[in-house]
């Protein structure tokens, strides 16, 4: 009997020796008992994954019309959420907003998480994964999927490094002293990656709405722009750095809310929130500029009347309302007032409709664009996808999760937690776990 | 030297660092693209010189002329001939897929008894046995016409037993215009390549009767006007200069009502019993036909007198492949063909050349429905391959209680789980076979399909086996008899009446019969792929026609027909059923592999197994796309897939009959079968 | 596409003695009887299997595809026929420009845009790209019955699975038009794909456009002629003829607000 007692016990004292000093964590076997599900989710994606290897794509109900499916969607969805990474890198080491440092660590794991999940995602949706390499060896540089293939890849690369430093300062590997010092020389190179992974970020980022923005044989998508790069480029750069601190925001409250501790403090948040407001003002100009644009120009010399994209329901106007004015204008407006930023659940909700904003557009500018008839015959087609696709990316999501607990738990993510634990003041605000 | 922990951890590390710079991970990564290009699964073709050989497609009764194309003595693909008298270079789409039918997944690769693998000698006794003990032996052919249906006549007498064939669609109503005519009256043909108007009552001329693409080819530079009268909006009725869209099962009364027009217009055609035919049309006024057909009074009007005033004028009967029209609207059109002068009149209907009379020991060909019901006790079916199938109901009603049938066949399909015993038979391309006259032509032909690919050693063809049971029961003669000897038998009998010429497929060469030196020499070539074609008809007198009706109780029959057009009862919930079927899709055999290219991965044509209705038409009975619905006839059920089209008509459910069981819908207790019937629909 | 062998005819530099070649078509839709021949033969001939159970109109491979199409008008006016649509051949093809690594190549001497399914990774981007949908993803490998591979075309490679085909005019023929034409040391040749060979009314002329005399060249010229959605500027190779105007206009799609509302088909 005494030995299966000490034997968790024993895992749990030898586990707490992980954890960064002076945090708090729950017990072994609560943290275990949050990471089983995710494991379990992840196990299903993992043998979703295994179908589609072993017997081909015909298992997920992608066809030969939605040959961008969920996944695409999803992994245009995240990618954009995790430019939050990118962009608070750019206010940080460019442009030495200091308050940023708050929340880097966790932006810099996020963004790895995004980024690594969105590939992994991809390696299943391509037919032949092991052939993603000839983007390397034969690539075609007049294709938007090349630039992003290649920002994508050099860019995880530079997350992997920014993600290094905050995984070695950790307390058992701090002991080490040649890691130390490896952490020590990244940490004076950070600076330089970030400015590496800003550029990448802003290209990549364009690319994948260039993507779109060049498909001349889909009206819906087609955008003219300027040399080489559609005004999707832009808008997607600027969405995308829109909104990326807005998922800080959403993501920090959340682990806020599931800890029970304050990890910033309250200012962090309006900067961040500011930072999309005023971002998200531009985007939201320019995108209707680009709207009106398009429909009264690009689209009628494309042969399709401007009315027609909107005429297939569920694709009503009411799609292009919703991503304009109500997850556009008006989380803009909430953002930008600084009287309503004094309330976090201002700031809370605005967050929220910035990121359902550049979420829905990613959506719709990948099933919509694919739903809608082309050929004076084609019929507008609707795709749901199927368990399996859910699945996969239910197993991303997963993994997600349970990377950023265990970074949460024993690496430093938030600086000012400590600070804010033994803050007097807020004692009532951490519930002791 | 101690080796320590960190020794191990800078060799790993160094290791790692190290691995881009040497070629492992390249060579690695491209061994493994490599591979993917190269699945060991997946087959690689072997080259060679690509031959064409000389055949024929035997498949369906059209006898079109091809070229496989072979590496070594794989076949590889199918190419049309040329200049083929018959086919005029064409194919349809289930041909350039048919070299593939020898390795179909239901091939039958052994016979079989009561579901063991059996010896065809053994089945061969098995069936002399059943006939020595009194049971009534009986041939179902259903490839009519050919040099071995000859054999198959010659055991059916031997055997004191009957040889029965099925309905031919395209044969039907020229059988009633023959009706019309009297004693000695010739064959007819249609000639449809002289007509200038042609008036079609549901058959598909122009997707699938007789050759494919024919019509269009025949008509080309020519003013030929085409209308087109039928329940569904098939590829025939969008094509067709006009379409009529008439009530399923009206084609009578639009028979009738055409008439009826020519008739009190006074410009029908001189013809014998206008007294008693004008007593069956004055009780089908025009508004009555209008009702009936749900046409206009005036469309109707105006086709009759289109058809009068821009002659030729033919009126073409048959269904789309799926049910017979029926013995009573066969009779209507073969009138309105003679009250349009039609018979006998080039752009009409044509008097073939008669062949060689048949020897004395033959048995008649008698057509299925009209055999006995239960008499039958032992059954022979040699199954077409493709072509049109049969419900089952039709043959089970003619068979005696336990019944042994017996199914020739290359496929265990069809009508293979109502057989005691399969004979496996050579697949298409696999041995010698002959195509005799198509359907409803104008001029008598007859080529013969060498065979180009290599039967398995089970496989007996039905000559073959024949000849065993001939063995067992000692039928003087036949047991020596072949494909091949019956084959000759026929190209002697076409040398000695030196008429017409052949054409060679290899060379696209045409020699005249008169030209040939001996049978021998006509069949040598035959048998090296080529077609025998008649001369075109002589120019004779038309043949005096008399009109249907004398009698009381055939006008009754006829009026019923017309007025009450679709059997089963109504009433509330009621859907009247029609087949939308299409050539190669029902058959006794099997699909070309290929065949779901034209439905299932392109929803060109509907999916066997679906149920057409209107979406107004299903919202009445709350039914989804994709639902799957118990289609309830009064004689028989069947389980189907709801798809919307709002091209069918209201009220109307189109059925695409996938397995002959779907067919059995339309098998109604009277007469044989209904085009048109009346079901419900359940839930599955 | 033969496995592990260079593909010639877009590898060969355009060498100035040799006949630049633009092949195209023009389809006359007033032929067409929607019979479907030439989905079939095209089947054949590039080696495409036979479905699987759980393939679909939306996930099958038809390189060449035949569209039931009509003029929207209620039934029984309703006026219909069908629209064969093989791969455009497009001289700007969209398809080419967002391949990623050069799985699409336009060749300069036959104006065939080839798809090279052992460069492609099946990212299925020329897919979305394409408005012609004249692009097919190999959702499955390909299965044969058992001993149906002996019926494989030798001038075709069978493609694997995740990868993206499509019609490139039969190329296998074209080749062997090409190893003949180098054989006899004559340039000046032609060939016919299956698709041509197969059409029962001969609804499908085949040629080479830069050739002004040919038959092809001739009736893409004619007024009856059109190509679809050519205000997207994809320049198509392929041109439809007929003399109906209600199938001229489906060319493009109508501005008007009568075009297409039916409903999505659920998926």
């Amino acid at each position: 009997m005494t030995g299966t007692i000490t034997k968790p016990a024993a895992i749990a004292t030898v586990e707490k020796k992980w954890i960064v000093r002076g945090h708090e964590r729950c017990s072994t076997a609560r943290f275990m008992g949050w990471l089983a599900p995710w494991i379990g989710l992840l196990l299903l994606g993992l043998y979703a994954t295994y179908l589609c290897f072993r017997y081909g794509l015909g298992e997920t109900h992608l066809d030969n019309r939605f040959g961008f499916g969920l996944w695409i969607f999803l992994d245009l969805a995240v990618i954009a959420l995790g430019a939050g990474a990118f962009f608070s890198g750019f206010l940080l080491y460019i442009l030495k907003w200091k308050e940023i440092k708050a929340v880097i660590n966790s932006a810099v794991v996020l963004g790895f998480l995004c980024y690594s999940g969105a590939v992994a995602v991809l390696a299943v949706d391509v037919g032949q994964p092991l052939r993603a390499w000839f983007t390397f060896w034969h690539p075609n540089t007049h294709s938007m999927l090349t630039e992003v293939t290649f920002c994508i890849t050099v860019y995880l690369v530079v997350l992997t490094i920014e993600y290094l430093p905050i995984i070695l300062k950790n307390r058992k590997f701090k002991s080490i002293p040649s890691f130390l010092v490896f952490e020590w020389e990244l940490h004076k190179l950070m600076p330089v990656f970030a400015g590496v992974g800003v550029f990448l970020s802003f290209f990549h980022q364009g690319s994948l709405g260039g993507l779109f923005g060049v498909m001349r044989g889909r009206p819906f998508a087609f955008r003219e722009g300027f040399s080489i790069w559609p005004t999707t480029f832009f808008l997607f750069v600027l969405s995308a750095a829109a909104v990326g601190p807005s998922f800080i925001i959403l993501t920090t409250k959340l682990v806020e809310k599931i800890t029970g501790k304050r990890l910033v403090k309250q200012d962090i948040y309006r900067v961040l929130a500011k930072t999309t407001g005023v971002l998200l003002t531009v985007y939201v100009a320019l995108k209707s500029l680009d709207t009106l644009l398009w429909l009264n120009s690009t689209s009628i010399r494309a042969g399709v009347a401007p009315w027609e994209f909107y005429e297939f329901r569920p694709f009503g106007h009411a799609t292009l309302f919703t991503e304009i004015v109500i997850f556009g204008m008006i989380p803009a407006l909430l953002l930008l007032s600084r009287r309503l930023r004094e309330r976090p659940g201002v700031i809370t909700l605005g967050a929220v409709l910035a990121c359902l904003g550049v979420v829905f557009n990613r959506f719709v500018m990948t099933i919509q664009t694919l739903a809608l008839p082309t050929l004076s015959f084609d019929e507008f087609m609707i795709y749901l996808p199927n368990w399996v696709e859910y699945a996969v990316f239910g197993g991303v999501i997963a993994y997600a999760v349970i990377v950023y607990s265990l970074s949460y738990r024993y690496l430093n993510l938030f600086p000012q937690e400590m600070e804010l634990q033994l803050a007097p003041k807020e004692v009532n605000d951490v519930s002791v776990r | 030297m101690a080796i320590t922990r960190r020794d191990l951890l800078l060799f790993g590390g160094g290791s790692v660092a190290a691995l881009p710079f040497t070629p492992i991970p390249y060579k690695l990564l491209d061994d493994v693209s490599i591979w993917t290009q190269n699945f060991p699964w997946l087959p690689v073709p072997v080259p060679g010189e690509i031959t064409l050989a000389s055949t024929t497609c035997t498949l369906c009764p059209a006898g079109c002329g091809l070229k496989v194309r072979r590496v070594n003595t794989r076949p590889i693909g199918i190419t049309p001939a040329a200049g083929h008298p018959v086919s005029r270079g064409t194919l349809c789409p289930l041909a350039f897929g048919a070299h593939q039918l020898a390795w179909h997944p239901l091939r039958l690769r052994q016979s079989r008894m009561n579901g063991q693998d059996a010896e065809p000698a053994a089945i061969a006794a098995k069936v002399a046995e059943a006939v020595g003990a009194g049971k009534k032996f009986a041939i179902l052919d259903e490839r009519p016409g050919r040099a071995v249906s000859s054999l198959y006549r010659q055991a059916a007498a031997k055997a004191g037993g009957v040889y029965l064939t099925p309905r031919l669609e395209e044969e039907a109503p020229l059988a009633a215009i023959r009706a019309l005519c009297g004693e000695g009256a010739p064959e007819f043909g249609f000639d449809l390549e002289h007509a200038r108007t042609v008036l079609s009552f549901g058959a598909p001329l122009l997707d699938g009767w007789g050759v494919p693409g024919a019509m269009k080819l025949h008509w080309k530079g020519r003013e030929t006007a085409f209308i087109h009268a039928g329940s569904r909006f098939s590829p025939t009725a969008q094509l067709a200069a006009k379409w009529l869209p008439i009530l399923p099962g009206s084609e009578a009364a639009l028979a009738l009502g055409l008439a009826r027009v020519l008739v009190d217009e006074g410009l029908a055609a001189k013809v014998n019993g206008l007294d008693h035919y004008r007593a069956l049309l004055n009780q089908m006024p025009l508004n009555r036909a209008a009702e009936i057909t749900g046409l206009k009074a005036e469309t109707i009007a105006e086709t009759a007198r289109r058809l009068q005033a821009e002659g030729p004028a033919v009126a073409v009967g048959g269904g789309d492949l799926a049910g017979p029209l029926g013995r009573e609207t066969e009779a209507a059109i073969a009138a309105l063909n003679a009250l349009l002068g039609a018979v006998g009149r080039e752009g009409g209907l044509v008097a073939r050349r008669a062949l060689a009379a048949d020897a004395a020991d033959l048995a008649p060909a008698t057509p299925l429905e009209e055999a006995d019901a239960g008499s039958i006790g032992v059954l022979l079916v040699e199954a077409a391959t493709a072509g049109t199938a049969r419900p089952w109901k039709s043959i089970a009603a003619k068979l005696a209680e336990d019944a042994l049938v017996v199914l020739l066949s290359p496929y265990n399909s069809g009508y293979a789980t109502f057989a005691q015993a399969q004979v496996a038979t050579p697949a298409f391309l696999e041995s010698l076979e002959e195509a005799p006259t198509a359907p409803g032509a104008a001029r008598h032909s007859f080529a013969l399909a060498p065979a180009v690919l290599e039967a398995p050693e089970t496989a007996v063809a039905p000559a073959e086996f024949l000849a065993l049971v001939a063995a067992e029961a000692g039928w003087a003669g036949l047991s020596e008899a072949t494909t091949e000897s019956a084959c000759r038998a026929r190209a002697a009998a076409i040398h000695a009446s030196k008429r017409g010429s052949v054409f060679s497929i290899e060379d696209a060469s045409e020699t005249k019969v008169s030209e040939i030196g001996s049978a021998d020499e006509l069949y040598s070539k035959l048998a090296a792929g080529a077609v025998w074609v008649d001369d075109a008809p002589a120019a004779a007198a038309p043949p005096a026609v008399t009109l249907p009706g004398a009698a009381e109780g055939e006008r009754q029959r006829m009026l019923t027909a017309a007025t009450a057009p679709v059997h089963g009862p109504g009433g509330e919930g009621a859907l009247v059923a029609i087949p939308a079927a299409w050539t190669g899709n029902t058959a006794s055999g099997v699909r070309v592999p290929l065949a779901g290219k034209l439905d299932q991965e392109s929803l060109l044509r509907a999916l066997p197994g679906e149920a057409l209705i209107h979406p107004a038409t299903a919202q009445r009975f709350r039914l989804k796309q994709g639902a799957r619905v118990r289609v309830e006839a009064p004689d028989a059920q069947y389980l189907a897939t709801v798809r919307f089209s709002d091209a069918v008509m209201q009220g109307v459910v189109e059925i695409s009959p996938g397995e002959t069981e779907a067919l059995d819908l339309f098998a109604s207790t009277h007469g044989g079968a209904s085009r048109a019937v009346r079901v419900r629909l359940g839930r599955a | 596409m033969m496995a592990n062998t260079p593909n010639t005819a877009t590898a060969a530099p355009v060498q100035e003695n040799r006949k630049i070649r633009r092949f195209g078509m023009v389809i006359n839709l007033d032929n067409c009887t929607g019979c479907g021949s030439c989905m079939m033969t095209c089947a054949v001939e590039n080696n495409c299997a036979p479905a699987k159970e759980k393939i679909t109109d939306r996930t099958g491979i038809t390189l060449m595809r035949v569209f039931p199409v009509n003029d929207r008008q209620p039934m029984p006016v309703r006026q219909a026929g069908f629209v064969p649509m093989p791969c455009m051949q497009c001289e700007d093809p969209p398809c080419e420009l967002v391949c990623p690594q050069q799985a699409v190549e336009l060749d300069p001497l036959s104006g065939i845009v080839d798809q090279m399914p052992q460069r492609c990774f099946g990212c299925r981007y020329c897919m979305a790209a394409c408005p012609y949908h004249a692009r097919y993803f190999n959702w499955y490998d390909p299965e044969w019955p058992k001993g149906m591979e002996q019926t494989l075309n030798p001038a075709v490679a069978p493609r694997m699975r995740g990868v993206v085909e499509k019609c490139d005019f039969c190329h296998g023929r074209l080749h062997l038009a090409e190893d003949q034409a180098a054989i006899d040391g004559n340039d000046d040749y032609t060939y016919t794909p299956a698709c041509v060979e197969a059409c029962p009314t001969q609804a499908i002329v085949f040629g080479d456009l830069n050739d002004e005399d040919s038959e092809v060249s001739q009736l893409a010229k004619d007024p009856n002629s059109f190509r679809f959605l050519a205000k997207l500027g994809t320049e198509p190779k392929v041109y439809y003829y007929s003399e109906h105007e209600w199938r001229r206009n489906l060319a493009e799609r109508d501005m008007n607000g009568n075009a297409s509302r039916n409903e999505g088909k659920e998926a």
